[in-house]
């Protein structure tokens, strides 16, 4: 199976193996947690996707997928890349976030929300405007607090690339089951990790103001702990105290601004050009720099 | 592993009273003298919150489509309930309705269904409340209510918040759970205003919440619309729609005989006439009450 949304690397070094093969349909022998179509143990995490795969995830170096009866390639691949690789990457012991992450200098910013919080389309915002990317949806923190590049995509529904002015001709659905968009974006792919300089924290309201609060000392940690990708994952994975750690390292490492935006009408250029403007007064940015 | 179901569904058709409802049960809930916030009433996510649904899988359901959710929906009700520690008083505009072709599988499995609250309101002053709600005008708002197919959040070209609900028309809605098998009890949003201890207090008791007098009685004046309203205008409430001025609006009933035109009414009024008879709203000889 072709993986577009990777770089290749030189020399072709890896450490983690994806094969297909046959996975349990009754899923681990000994579950420490089990849910419905899921079940986790130290290191092993297995689930289940009915008309897709079987997957199972062990030790931060194997992937073991069984694709369903006329299941398709594209719904496999979404589902290996962000939730099998979350897993590993936690298994590995990474902080693993919910964020989207641009290069801004020498640093990366990450823009961090829960879903439908705007991470994806302000990502492509700064895409739009010439800014590097490292991910989108997913973000790894090493532990040298760098930010590490993910997949040289960008997913995005119509409505936010039509919001963008961004056409969808001849891309592809990430699947053919929903109309979200694969947006490439190897020439706009930031190919190495940098120091995380900056999390911007998005959410709505349904007020009409734009709201900027920066944060500060141990007021910082909670709202990046909300953010952890999975976090019970890292609960089973034995992996909290070193989560807990680097994320106290990061919030000292890095300014963190709670952003909040009007909910109706989306207005994403005002919020880039808001976001923008916050990271040159942080100096996180030159004026003009990109 | 099933335990005793845990989740109660407030169940009604848009503006019929639900936030009333959870407002009522947050203050029951609460023991400070002091009306609870209108921003932290925490009784529970609504059915249709992604983020709820979520939580029952390990795998990302944001990839998925929203056929393919709904087929979800019923295992994640039963997972939530076993993980609940205590009732959990959840608000839905989610018809009762059945994920699968045969019919077979209910959205809202009984092995998660603690009960669930029914609370209609009179359709002829829902539809001036929806229309101002949604900031449309009220022919389309009666437009929307007569819909068989009409739902919210079910745009396929973004991604909501919520997970698409189906609503169906006001008369479908309410008919579907009225009809549903789980434990229920049906409230007339008109009976708790004239009526507010005991409608209430039946409330209370099914809901499986302290129903003594003092403790109805002191939650169902802590939620006055009046008090609502004044705490709307010093902080804005979180679930306002951002185009309208404001949520919490005049609540009274029989605003319509004010409000709507003569072809409103009639329009309302045919469409809806069973079950408007069923819930007392019209005479046997199709008078309105």
């Amino acid at each position: 199976m072709p993986m577009v949304e990777m770089k290749q690397t030189v020399p072709q070094i890896f450490d983690i193996e994806v094969k297909v093969a046959s996975v349990c349909a009754q899923g681990l022998e000994s579950p420490a947690r089990i849910k419905p179509l899921s079940q986790i143990a130290p290191q092993e995490l297995w689930f289940y996707l009915p008309d897709v795969a079987r997957f199972y995830i062990a030790n931060g170096r194997e992937i073991v997928v069984e694709p369903m009866p006329n299941a398709d390639e594209e719904s496999i691949r979404v589902f290996l890349l962000d939730s099998c690789f979350g897993a590993i990457m936690h298994q590995r012991g990474e902080l693993v976030l919910q964020g989207s992450g641009i290069r801004v200098g020498e640093g990366s910013a990450l823009f961090m929300g829960h879903t439908g919080d705007g991470k994806s389309t302000l990502t492509a915002a700064f895409y739009r405007q010439g800014y590097q990317v490292f991910s989108d949806g997913l973000a790894v923190v090493d532990e040298t607090l760098k930010l590490q590049p993910a997949y040289a995509q960008l997913k995005l529904w119509p409505d936010s690339m039509k919001k963008l002015g961004l056409s969808v001709e001849e891309l592809k659905q990430v699947r053919p089951q929903i109309a979200k968009i694969s947006l490439p974006i190897q020439e706009a792919f930031c190919p190495r990790a940098l120091p995380v300089k900056a999390l911007y924290l998005l959410s709505s309201h349904n007020q009409e103001s734009f709201i900027f609060k920066t944060l500060k000392g141990m007021e910082k940690f909670q709202p990046i702990k909300n953010h952890i990708y999975r976090s019970d994952f890292s609960e089973v994975f034995g992996m909290q105290s070193r989560d807990l750690k680097r994320l106290s390292q990061l919030a000292n490492q890095a300014a963190v601004v709670r952003v909040s935006y009007p909910n109706y009408g989306f207005q994403i250029d005002e919020l880039m050009r808001l976001v923008e403007e916050d990271m040159r007064h942080k100096e996180l940015i030159d004026k003009g720099e990109k | 592993m099933q335990g005793n179901p845990k989740l109660f569904w407030l169940a009604s058709y848009p503006k019929s009273g639900n936030t009333w409802t959870r407002a009522f049960i947050a203050n029951l809930l609460n023991e400070d003298s002091q009306p609870v916030d209108i921003n932290e009433f925490n009784t529970g996510a609504i059915a249709s919150s992604r983020a709820w649904i979520q939580k029952a899988f390990d795998f990302d359901i944001n990839e998925l489509s929203h056929d393919e959710i709904d087929r979800l929906r019923p295992m994640a009700y039963r997972w939530l309930s076993d993980q609940a520690q205590e009732y959990e008083y959840h608000k839905t505009h989610d018809a009762f309705s059945y994920v699968d072709e045969q019919q077979e599988i209910p959205l809202f499995p009984k092995e998660a269904t603690a009960g669930a609250l029914i609370i209609v309101r009179n359709p002829l002053d829902v539809s001036i409340s929806f229309a101002h709600h949604s900031q449309c005008s009220i022919d389309k708002a009666i437009d929307d209510m007569a819909k068989t197919k009409f739902c919210f959040c079910g745009k396929s070209n973004k991604l909501h918040n919520q997970l698409r609900q189906w609503l169906w028309s006001w008369s479908q809605y309410n008919r579907s759970w009225m009809e549903a098998p789980v434990p229920k009890l049906l409230v007339r949003y008109e009976d708790m205003k004239a009526k507010p201890l005991e409608t209430f207090t039946q409330i209370a008791t099914f809901l499986k919440l302290p129903n003594d007098e003092k403790s109805v009685s002191d939650a169902i004046e802590k939620c006055r619309i009046e008090k609502l309203q004044e705490q709307e205008a010093q902080n804005p409430f979180k679930e306002r729609p951002a185009q309208a001025k404001s949520f919490f609006r005049k609540g009274i009933v029989g605003d319509w005989k004010n409000t709507l035109s003569q072809t409103q009414i009639e329009t309302i009024v045919k469409e809806h006439s069973e079950l408007m008879l069923e819930l007392d709203y019209l005479d046997k000889e199709g008078n309105l009450k």
